[in-house]
């Protein structure tokens, strides 16, 4: 370089209000019209909104103050398509320059952010965002998959957490590209290597996917679809910390937990070791405690038996015994003798089983029954012929008492015609030298009319009879 | 039963069984020997604890993939 004269050369500052006063002093950008995509969007304390707007190919960046942006219906977003009018300066500190945005408007919604809402939106529908789908976090997890940039301040954060908080564990990083076209791809073989790590090498608790903030486009690959099922189909709980507090992304929504930032993450990922170490001292004193009370227990139990009269008298401690002794042998002579006496019963039943079952016995017991019945028989059959025998004679008896013949006993006799059938009761039926035949008691004589005359006054004929 | 437990216990399992073993200790329904061992086993339990909170350095590996296979290599990158 060749020597310059000392007046020619501008100082940076110089240089830069130079530029400035140069674009201030044109008149197509004290006033213009840009429309392009916000990204970067900052709202800052101070009011006022710093953003990037920017299209395929450029960039350009912008501020809204505090004092215009108030007049902005609507709550600017990355990703969102705007038109805004101002004017465009230097900012002398970065010599850079940037629009200085008076007015804005929404020019429709940015491509990204439409396709995220509805992706958002498909995936919700399936289920994939469920609560019930969300897995408990193991509490001591004893190895950490994180999936993210093997550089940078995301790792290093989540290291510098559990070193701090719970260096009892071992954290498996599977590298990944976090930003690009590329990236999600990346991610999910990061998450794929990791399983096969946790199945062929050693199990893997807990897994974290991570990026550090960015625009929408720099999370982008944290919205897209192939990650998002990769992380539903995870087998092991995922945690996804994925740019800032405000940055909300679909891996957030379908992993098991969202953690703000990867600090964030790591901290839930596992306890602090100083909680631990407390929670076992408080362990410890129950264990203590609870010994201790138990020990007291026995302790008292052992002092009521001391006083107790067992311990005082020996002699009671040898007569317990003794009872004890006499209460087992009966015990045991009743054990001993109970198969006995079952057995011996048993038997008594049997052999009478058998004994009836015996033939002679049998014919014993019937020829009883028998002489039995026949006795009962017997007894019947003479009651009723003794019965029978009476009735009889009380017949013959009336019988005799009608017989007519009976009277010839007493020396009645009964005159028969000479036909011997024909009764005679009248002497008007005999005439002299009538055959007739007397009747007596033990016989019949024939006799002859040798007389006969007639009584005055009614009196019967007589006749004399020749027998 | 006794002190005695598997020293390749993880730090998970071993809490696990520290709270069943003083919860059955605090039931007080256990025989004073068996108290004692419980206790015992409590006791050596804590100490595995500790020992495993104090003793440990953050282990840091990274994966690589190989022929379809993957191993771990330790990794200084992220180190402190």
């Amino acid at each position: 370089m060749s020597v310059v004269p000392a007046q020619q050369i501008y100082t940076v500052s110089e240089l830069n209000a130079v530029v400035r006063r140069m674009f201030e002093a044109e008149p197509k950008f004290t006033r213009c019209y840009v429309a392009g995509e916000i990204s970067n969007f900052k709202h800052h304390s101070s009011g006022h909104m710093y953003f990037t707007l920017k299209d395929e190919h450029s960039r350009l960046r912008a501020v809204m103050f505090a004092g215009k942006n108030r007049s902005v219906t609507f709550r600017p977003q990355d990703g969102m398509r705007v038109i805004v009018a101002g004017s465009l300066s230097v900012f002398d500190r970065d010599g850079s320059y940037q629009m200085y945005v008076e007015e804005m408007q929404p020019d429709g919604v940015g491509a990204l952010y439409v396709a995220f809402v509805q992706l958002k939106e498909r995936l919700n529908s399936e289920g994939l965002f469920a609560e019930s789908r969300k897995r408990p976090l193991p509490r001591y997890p004893q190895r950490i998959g994180v999936v993210t940039s093997p550089t940078g301040a995301v790792i290093r954060d989540i290291c510098s957490t559990l070193r701090r908080r719970y260096p009892n564990t071992k954290v498996v990083l599977s590298p990944a590209q976090v930003q690009g076209p590329t990236a999600a791809g990346t991610l999910v073989r990061g998450i794929e290597r990791l399983l096969l790590y946790s199945q062929t090498v050693e199990p893997i608790d807990v897994l974290i996917i991570a990026r550090g903030g960015g625009s929408l486009e720099e999370l982008w690959p944290f919205n897209e679809e192939v990650l998002a099922r990769a992380i539903a189909a995870c087998p092991i709980p995922v945690i996804s910390a994925v740019g800032h507090e405000t940055d909300f992304t679909i891996s957030d929504f379908v992993a098991d937990v969202r953690a703000a930032t990867p600090t964030a993450a790591a901290e839930q990922a596992a306890p602090t070791a100083q909680e631990l170490l407390i929670l076992l001292s408080q362990i410890k004193n129950r264990a203590e405690t609870a010994l201790a009370r138990r020990l007291e227990g026995a302790r008292q139990r052992l002092e009521l038996s001391e006083r107790s009269r067992a311990l005082q008298d020996p002699r009671r401690i040898i007569a317990v015994h003794r009872q004890s002794v006499d209460y087992l042998e009966s015990q045991l002579r009743q054990y001993a003798e109970r198969p006995i006496r079952k057995a011996d019963r048993k038997f008594q039943y049997l052999r009478d089983r058998v004994v009836r079952h015996d033939i002679r016995h049998q014919i014993e017991r019937q020829r009883t029954v028998l002489s039995g019945l026949e006795n009962r028989s017997r007894g019947k059959i003479e009651a009723q012929m003794a019965s029978r025998n009476s009735h009889f004679e009380k017949l013959v008896a009336t019988l005799t008492a009608l017989n007519p013949l009976a009277v010839l006993s007493r020396g009645y006799g009964v005159i028969y015609g000479a036909d011997k059938t024909t009764v005679v009761t009248s002497v008007s039926q005999l005439k002299q030298g009538d055959a007739v035949h007397l009747r007596f008691q033990d016989g019949t004589v024939g006799a002859r009319i040798v007389d006969e005359w007639e009584e005055d006054h009614g009196r019967a004929v007589q006749s004399r009879l020749d027998i | 039963m006794g002190e005695q437990f598997n020293p390749d216990l993880t730090f998970e399992q071993a809490m696990k069984q520290l709270e069943e073993t003083v919860r059955k200790l605090e039931s007080g329904d256990l025989p004073l020997g068996e108290s004692i061992d419980q206790y015992k086993q409590a006791m050596s339990l804590v100490q595995f604890c500790r020992q495993q909170l104090d003793k440990a350095e953050l282990e840091i590996v990274q994966l690589i993939e190989q022929d379809g296979s993957v191993t771990a290599v330790q990794t200084s990158e992220v180190a402190e």
